[in-house]
């Protein structure tokens, strides 16, 4: 089905006859309408666009309106969260990511200890960080904390 | 987590910084008596955890979320009882219940509010087919914007502010 909307057309009904500059605004309304192809038997529908299947969801919603909020480094999720590990193990190794765990060089550096402490506990003579010298290759720490 | 209340009423500030400190401190592990050093900070914990945090929820932004799935209803939504009695209430014109100012209740001036927000609305749009539940003038069914905001002084000249789409094509000729 097509529209046929003309400026003169009966579709529209003025209060008042219309000045030229307001029948040209009905020009412009009319080339807005050219391409509306109604369809029969179809309803009306909103739609969301946030989500793929169209219709709200308060998840949509939740992470569009927190996806401001400063996006940090990528993690794998897949190879964190594992289902079969405990939750305070996979907390332990989210914070060792982001190296938030009470190392001695973050101690030092949070005025707790003073800064001639900073070697590693173990006593391998390095200092003690979040590195992978002291996290996967030492074995007195991975027996430890592992 | 109260997420029943939460998708009813709007909390408080206060009522959402006091369960946020609640959560945040069983997360650090300290009490009042005994403060312990944080070593992530709130914003980062409550990160999803595809970037970095573990997901904890934020409440406001949640609260917020839930809520707006009452805007969604009001537009999806208009043949049950709650949205019959709304309109008994507060009136209806184009399809838009009407917000009423001071005396409406807590619960719709809250509603009323977020319904509002640019952002919700940019994320609704009309998809027209046989065009007799939209509104010609009122509803966003073309180019993103109503016909009663871009051609404001068509619309306080239109006699029929509320014709559907349908109806005045039947009178264009179809």
């Amino acid at each position: 089905m097509s529209i046929g909307w003309g400026v003169n057309g009966e579709a529209w009904k003025w209060r008042r006859r219309l000045f030229a500059w307001e029948e040209e605004k009905v020009g412009e309304l009319c080339l807005l309408l050219q391409f509306v192809n109604l369809q029969v038997n179809k309803e009306d529908t909103w739609i969301w666009n946030l989500e793929k299947l169209n219709t709200f969801s308060v998840r949509s919603a939740y992470n569009f309106q927190t996806s401001q909020h400063s996006v940090d480094t990528p993690v794998d999720v897949k190879k964190l969260w594992l289902k079969d590990v405990p939750l305070k193990v996979v907390v332990f190794a989210w914070r060792l990511f982001r190296n938030r765990l009470p190392t001695k060089d973050n101690l030092v550096r949070r005025g707790v200890l003073y800064n001639g402490s900073c070697l590693c506990v173990t006593g391998c003579g390095d200092l003690e960080t979040v590195n992978y010298h002291g996290w996967w290759l030492n074995p007195l720490a991975s027996l430890a904390y592992g | 987590m109260s997420v029943y209340a939460l998708s009813f009423f709007k909390a408080p500030s206060g009522i959402v910084s006091s369960i946020e400190s609640i959560l945040n401190c069983f997360f650090l592990g300290g009490n009042d008596n005994h403060k312990k050093i944080t070593w992530v900070d709130w914003n980062t914990v409550c990160l999803k955890k595809e970037v970095g945090g573990l997901g904890v929820r934020r409440i406001r932004e949640f609260n917020n979320a839930l809520l707006d799935k009452w805007c969604w209803r009001l537009l999806t939504d208009k043949n049950s009882l709650w949205y019959m009695v709304l309109t008994a209430r507060y009136g209806e014109e184009g399809g838009w219940v009407l917000d009423d100012g001071r005396a409406a209740s807590a619960w719709w001036r809250v509603i009323a509010a977020l319904r509002r927000e640019s952002w919700f609305s940019n994320h609704v749009c009309r998809v027209v087919g046989d065009g007799k539940q939209t509104y010609f003038w009122s509803d966003v069914w073309v180019g993103g914007v109503s016909f009663k905001d871009r051609f404001t002084r068509l619309f306080e000249l239109a006699v029929d502010k509320w014709v559907s789409v349908f109806d005045l094509c039947q009178l264009g000729g179809g």
